[in-house]
């Protein structure tokens, strides 16, 4: 067991452990102990002002009706500002919830970024989490803060809600032309749809493997047993080509990165140096048939 | 944990392991099974419990453009399916018309119908025949509606006066918007009458059916459902009219209304792909996605109807196919702006206490159909104006000059 | 040959044959070939050589760039007056039916031989059944919704940006896909299964060869418990991974094969909340 090198001034754990008994024979059963730290704590308060911020938005919009809440709940958004306000701060009932609200959204993700990462070095693990997760916060910084500030106006942001952030999906691929004329979206969806490929083939393999104990990978890697033996036949029997108990990790990471840094590149760069994807698509000679679509 | 499981596996126990996960998996499958059956017996369930389902059978969204697949709902059998008749004239009015025929067998001030359908409608069972097959089926109203039936030519009613206005406004508009609209060499050109609108009734659609907020009735407005902005949407889009968020969007707003042609004669009410040049922030592409629904529900038609999906912008599939629905929806678009402008302002009221009148949108004519069921369908006769060239005609410049109404 | 590879193979001979051919049992290199291995092989070097000869020498917009015509050169579906009859050659859409055919051939044949190896390995189906929910999407999508519907041009063409257009216009013809409920499921598994994928494979990298250190799974557990509370364990984040990413590709299943047959406007499919019974009661507005 390694030693603990990050001292906190709220390290505390919760004292209670709990089973739950329904998970038996699936998955492990052991709840807790939940620690506690700074970040965490730093990450806790930020998100509960976050969500604080986003009823009070949504709680305007029905009348703080408990009832109406619930019933529209699907369609209530928190709309950033309108393109007149610029990067400015709004009023809050133009956009300045959303500001909030997103601010301290920002602040929450970082502080659990660090969360993970001083934890992971605590357990004497190399900071892997960390690293995979910050990708994902990379993709998000692109959506909500770079590009908008980019392109000068915090109306290009997703706003919050349910519905908002579909509509937001939609409606941007619609300004950029179309989206999957994006080739740094293509990427970032091939990678997207080869992660659950991967996903899938790696957790059928090892649940294949279950009776030689392929699932002990930890150990498996150092010294490789009858488990993984079978587990890399069957692929390079299959298709000819097999990863090993490390390397496959090593793909697995690489795709599930590969989505967000791309999708994040695909964003940055549309508006600023591409206005309309579609139009990309046009003078790359991707598009099918005979190019008529791509009005002069 | 691991201290156990790194221990050598006893005799026996990786096959009852095994054993264990086997069941574990079939039961996972199982699961599976009857969480499929439940959501696709649940979507069937609501559907047919909650969606409309006739308007489902005639619906086939097709990629290419082509007519083939779209039948005109019958006028009669659209009125039978909402639960109403076909209006004839009153058996006093009849009596009170055959009285007034044998009286003045030649029309007395008939203006309209000469000026616009030709000198023939000169005799009263000539303009009888009009008035009885159109307007009262129409409007859904006898004679008496309108007319003084002691004297048929007199104006004492305010209804004749607003009959009249919106007869020359049909007429206008056939003649400046639905005759020049492009159309492929072959496709029936339909004509208004006052069904088309009307659909058998002489309060407007949006005042009667509107205040009757049963689920159809709204979902075939398209204020339920979620493709609809709410009023809090729409006042972060910045979608008004009059300079306030409407009860609902319905095409018709502030930023329509302003719209006029650009150098090219093109006005481009709805663009929203970005260039180079385009103003940061995606307000205007929601302000359009609304409008784009409001025309899916109107038409019951999905987006590639008229758009190539690959570029909404494009007026043309990737095989240079011309999506004609395209430049036809703006054009009627044109002539939604139009009637909002130019004659529901000015139209004569019968009664001046209700207020203005509802704005045009895509949903009063066509309901739910790509040809609207009031729309007056040609006899085999008459051949379609033909329009070779698949050019997208500039709209008429706007404001036009005045039209001339009647006054009370 | 892998160092350990010989005795699986001895193992693997011993296997009394049942549903593979007994013949067939050979290596070649490292592929395992099999009867469904040959299926697998001629009905794919049919399919994709067809396509290929399609879009690289027969397509009319073809240009005489090969990669620019492998990206945008299609094989277009049967059109609408076809229906649902089987074209032959020279009518239009032949070359669909004929890859679509030859493809589903060939993932059943790879699925089979998938069954054939687990069993000459004695190791559980899982493989062949993650396999066998991707090939059902296939088959949802390129027969079973057309066939619904009546018509084979309901299929998506055979086209790598071609593929990307269908379904750009497929989402809008039913208003917005975004509206889907089971789209919605559907990319929430897909983005859920690349999550899962990182977090998984960043832990047992940040864990591996550390044995020296004493870094055991113990320590992963840790790790998880600490900072989320669960630590699901080395079998169970398996049977997530394998749920998730299977229930993805189902979910996408419902969510084509209900889109046109039962549902036409996605958007309006959410009528029924604002005016579900459970509000009635209520004042509102």
């Amino acid at each position: 067991m390694a030693t603990e090198v990050y001292r906190e001034s709220f390290e505390r754990r919760t004292k209670t452990v709990r089973y739950i008994r329904l998970l038996e024979g699936l998955a492990d059963t052991q709840v807790g102990p939940l620690y506690l730290g700074m970040w965490g704590a730093l990450a806790f308060f930020s998100y509960l002002l976050c969500v604080f911020i986003t009823a009070i938005g949504f709680g305007e919009q029905v009348g703080y009706n408990p009832i109406r809440f619930l019933r529209e709940l699907p369609v209530l958004t928190l709309y950033p500002p309108p393109p007149s306000q610029g990067l400015r701060m709004a009023p809050l009932q133009e956009g300045g919830y959303w500001q909030l609200a997103t601010l301290f959204l920002t602040l929450t993700l970082v502080f659990w970024t660090i969360r993970i990462w001083t934890r992971a070095v605590a357990n004497g693990l190399r900071p892997m989490v960390p690293i995979a997760f910050s990708a994902a916060l990379f993709l998000y910084a692109a959506i909500y803060i770079i590009h908008p500030i980019w392109v000068n106006s915090w109306n290009e942001a997703p706003p919050h809600g349910l519905r908002g952030i579909l509509l937001w999906t939609n409606h941007f691929s619609v300004k950029y032309g179309n989206f999957y004329y994006n080739p740094f979206h293509m990427v970032s969806i091939f990678a997207l749809l080869g992660s659950t490929v991967i996903l899938a083939m790696h957790g059928a393999t090892i649940l294949a493997t279950l009776a030689y104990g392929a699932h002990r990978e930890i150990d498996e890697i150092e010294d490789s047993d009858e488990g993984t033996h079978r587990a890399q036949l069957l692929w390079r029997w299959v298709m000819g080509f097999n990863a090993t108990a490390y390397s496959i990790h090593q793909w697995a990471l690489g795709f599930a990165t590969l989505v967000a840094v791309a999708g994040a590149i695909g964003v940055l760069l549309s508006g600023p140096a591409e206005p309309d994807w579609f139009q990309w698509g046009c003078r790359a000679g991707i598009v099918p048939g005979l190019q008529k679509a791509c009005v002069p | 944990m691991s201290s156990i499981e790194n221990d050598p596996a006893p005799p026996g126990a990786v096959a009852v392991y095994d054993e264990k996960q086997r069941t574990i998996l079939r039961g996972e499958l199982v699961g599976l099974v009857a969480m499929t059956i439940l959501a696709l017996g649940g979507v069937i369930a609501l559907s047919m419990a909650l969606v409309d389902w006739r308007a489902f059978q005639g619906f086939r969204a097709e990629s290419t453009y082509n007519y083939a697949g779209i039948q005109q709902v019958d006028f009669v059998e659209y009125l039978r399916r909402n639960n109403k008749t076909l209006a004839q004239p009153s058996a006093e009015a009849l009596q009170a018309y055959s009285a007034w025929q044998q009286k003045n067998p030649q029309t007395v001030n008939v203006q309209v119908l000469t000026q616009y359908l030709g000198p023939e409608y000169n005799t009263t069972a000539k303009v009888f025949e009009y008035m009885s097959k159109y307007f009262t089926p129409g409007v859904g109203q006898s004679c008496e509606y309108c007319h003084n039936l002691e004297n048929f030519a007199a104006y004492d009613k305010p209804q004749k006066t607003t009959a009249k206005a919106m007869l020359i406004m049909q007429f206008e508009l056939q003649n400046k918007w639905i005759s020049t609209i492009p159309r492929p060499e072959g496709q029936p050109l339909y004509q208004l009458q006052c069904a088309t609108c009307h659909y058998g009734q002489a309060q407007f659609w949006n005042s009667v059916d509107k205040n009757n907020p049963t689920l159809a009735n709204l979902a075939k407005f398209g204020i339920a459902g979620g493709g609809n902005p709410t009023q809090y949407d729409m006042k972060h889009y910045g979608i008004t009219l009059n300079g306030k968020p409407p009860a609902s969007y319905e095409i018709v707003d502030d930023k329509l209304l302003a719209a006029r042609p650009d150098a090219k004669g093109e006005v481009n009410y709805f663009q929203v792909t970005a260039t180079k040049d385009t103003p940061p922030g995606l307000n205007d592409t929601y302000r359009n996605q609304a409008a784009m629904y409001h025309m899916n529900v109107a038409l019951n038609v999905g987006c590639d109807f008229c758009h190539y999906g690959g570029y909404f912008k494009s007026y043309v599939l990737e095989d240079g196919t011309f999506k004609w629905p395209k430049s036809q929806s703006r054009h009627m678009v044109g002539m939604i702006q139009d009637i909002a402008i130019n004659w529901f302002p000015q139209m004569p009221k019968v009664d001046p206490a209700r207020g203005d009148l509802a704005q045009p949108n895509c949903w009063m004519c066509h309901r739910g159909n790509v040809v609207p069921p009031g729309a007056y369908s040609p006899g085999a006769g008459e051949v379609p104006q033909k329009v070779s060239d698949p050019q997208i005609r500039p709209l008429v410049d706007l404001p036009l000059p005045a039209p001339k109404l009647p006054q009370k | 040959m892998l160092s350990f590879e010989a005795k699986y193979r001895q193992e693997a001979m011993a296997v009394p044959a049942r549903a593979s051919f007994g013949l067939l049992k050979i290596w070649i290199g490292r592929f395992y070939l099999g009867f469904w291995g040959v299926v697998a092989l001629i009905f794919g070097v049919l399919g994709s050589g067809a396509w290929f000869w399609q879009v690289l020498f027969v397509d009319p917009n073809r240009t005489n760039n090969p990669l620019l015509n492998f990206i945008r050169g299609q094989i277009a579906p049967p059109p609408p007056e076809v229906g649902l009859a089987i074209t032959f050659d020279g009518s239009k859409g032949f070359w669909w039916l004929f890859v679509v055919f030859c493809a589903t051939v060939t993932f059943f044949a790879w699925m089979m031989r998938q069954i054939d190896i687990s069993r000459l390995l004695k190791i559980g189906y899982q493989v062949p059944i993650a396999f066998g929910a991707v090939l059902s999407s296939w088959v949802t999508i390129q027969i079973v919704r057309p066939i619904l519907l009546g018509s084979w041009s309901e299929g998506f063409p055979l086209g790598v940006i071609a593929h990307l257009d269908w379904l750009s216009a497929f989402g809008y013809r039913y208003y917005n896909f975004f509206y889907n409920p089971f789209h919605a499921i559907g990319i929430a598994l897909l983005f859920g299964s690349a999550f899962v994928l990182s977090l998984h494979g960043a832990t047992i990298l940040s864990a591996a060869r550390k044995k020296s250190e004493g870094v055991t799974e113990e320590n992963v557990n840790r790790f998880y418990w600490d900072f989320f509370g669960y630590s699901i364990g080395e079998i169970g984040i398996h049977r997530l991974a394998f749920w998730a990413a299977v229930m993805c590709v189902l979910m996408s299943n419902l969510c084509f094969v209900l889109s046109g047959t039962v549902v036409q406007d996605w958007s309006g499919f959410w009528n029924f909340w604002d005016y579900a019974p459970w509000w009635s009661g209520f004042a509102f507005n």
